[in-house]
């Protein structure tokens, strides 16, 4: 869905996902990199463009594109999505960055500026993230944040190469943000 | 500050499906449907439902439009082909193809029929078409923590188990609600199928449990 949501902080501003984010986010992806998600890979600038003409359509998500607050490189993508703020619920993924972003602050900055924006300015009381069993990496980031593992959803995924795969699902409820945002806060620089 | 941007509804999803048999048909949801719906909901009923309960026909009317304009969501008034009467609602919601899975939910029934064939047959024709038509791998449905009633049937089904979704729902009283949720997979489709056709049909295990000790009766 449009939106006009921008957000900045330690570090990284996340401004709306647009056509014009595409080449750059396409020169970020292989494979490999790839792999949670469940379309094929969009490593071209076409690929790219139609995967971000699709994350702008879809009802009920917010696409971003991260950038680095300095340079205003791009750095990856990220969305609120399922958005229903009638239920005060949303979940956050469809999360990339590029492979030099990886384990630095990228990630717990752009998970604090969303969560911190559903819980404190947009009235959510339940976040939720979910993920490819398989994908021990994305698991682990979520499990780090402190996210309470509901379930898996078995057989629920269609992985980029075909297979089918299961989801992990996490939640994050309102009364636990203080916890989660205390954790995220001790992995970032005091200043930004 | 809200940063939320206004309501977006897409287009209404319109779908010509029509699942009928054992004496009901699923027609696509729509307006004309709104009076006897209206009539067969009550505060008690709808409590496990996560929408605020419709009130007279204004409210079934905004139920409806709200349901006819959810993305991915294919709705159906459930018809008694023997009176034509309207007898309640469902739908597969979050439909998506490409990753061969639905869900069924946004289910009720008028209480005259509730403990009778309506739900078996109403699963049984959107399982079916789910799986033997469309060929998907995955039906979910999900409950309400505190619907017993929603529950039991789902369990009865022989759907599985697979966890549940802290604060979901925001009940119509203004509580949050848990919801359960639970799956069937294609390969485990047969043994619904079976024993739903049970349910629907008590005699047929009689008539085929017949049939089997005839043939084996035969030949040799």
């Amino acid at each position: 869905m449009d939106h006009a949501i921008t957000l900045d902080g330690y570090g990284v501003r996340l401004v709306p996902l647009a056509p014009q984010h595409a080449a750059d986010l396409a020169a970020l992806v292989d494979a490999e990199l790839w792999a949670g998600m469940t379309v094929a890979v969009p490593d071209t600038a076409d690929a790219m463009g139609a995967y971000v003409a699709a994350a702008i359509a879809t009802p009920g998500r917010a696409a971003f594109a991260v950038l680095g607050a300095e340079d205003g490189e791009v750095r990856g993508s990220t969305s609120l999505y399922e958005w229903v703020p009638a239920q005060e619920r949303v979940e956050l993924g469809s999360t990339f960055y590029g492979r030099e972003f990886w384990g630095g602050v990228t990630n717990p900055a752009c998970k604090l500026l969303l969560m911190r924006h559903a819980f404190e300015e947009a009235g959510i009381n339940r976040l939720a993230l979910r993920a490819d069993s398989r994908n021990a990496r994305s698991v682990a980031a979520i499990e780090r944040l402190g996210a309470v593992r509901e379930g898996v959803l078995r057989e629920h995924r269609v992985a980029p190469d075909g297979s089918r795969g299961d989801t992990v699902y996490f939640s994050i409820l309102a009364r636990e943000w203080p916890a989660v945002r205390a954790g995220l806060l001790a992995r970032l620089p005091a200043k930004h | 500050m809200s940063a939320f941007p206004g309501l977006w509804f897409s287009d209404a999803v319109e779908h010509n499906l029509v699942l009928d048999g054992h004496g009901f048909r699923l027609e696509p949801l729509a307006l004309a449907h709104v009076g006897a719906l209206a009539a067969a909901v009550d505060e008690a009923m709808w409590s496990g439902m996560s929408t605020p309960t419709p009130r007279g026909e204004v409210g079934m009317v905004n139920y409806v439009e709200d349901t006819l304009a959810t993305p991915d969501c294919l709705a159906f008034a459930v018809i008694d082909q023997v009176s034509g009467e309207v007898r309640g609602s469902t739908a597969f919601c979050a439909l998506s193809h490409d990753q061969g899975r639905a869900e069924i939910g946004r289910t009720f029934y008028d209480r005259q029929v509730w403990g009778r064939v309506i739900n078996p047959v109403c699963k049984f024709l959107l399982l079916e078409h789910a799986f033997s038509t469309w060929g998907l791998f995955r039906v979910s449905l999900r409950a309400d923590s505190r619907n017993t009633r929603s529950i039991a049937a789902i369990t009865r089904l022989g759907a599985t188990y697979e966890g549940t979704l802290r604060g979901f729902r925001l009940a119509p009283d203004g509580s949050r609600a848990d919801s359960l949720s639970f799956s069937i997979l294609e390969p485990e489709w047969p043994r619904v199928r079976a024993g739903l056709l049970d349910r629907i049909d008590p005699l047929r295990r009689i008539v085929v449990a017949e049939e089997g000790g005839r043939a084996a009766g035969q030949g040799g």
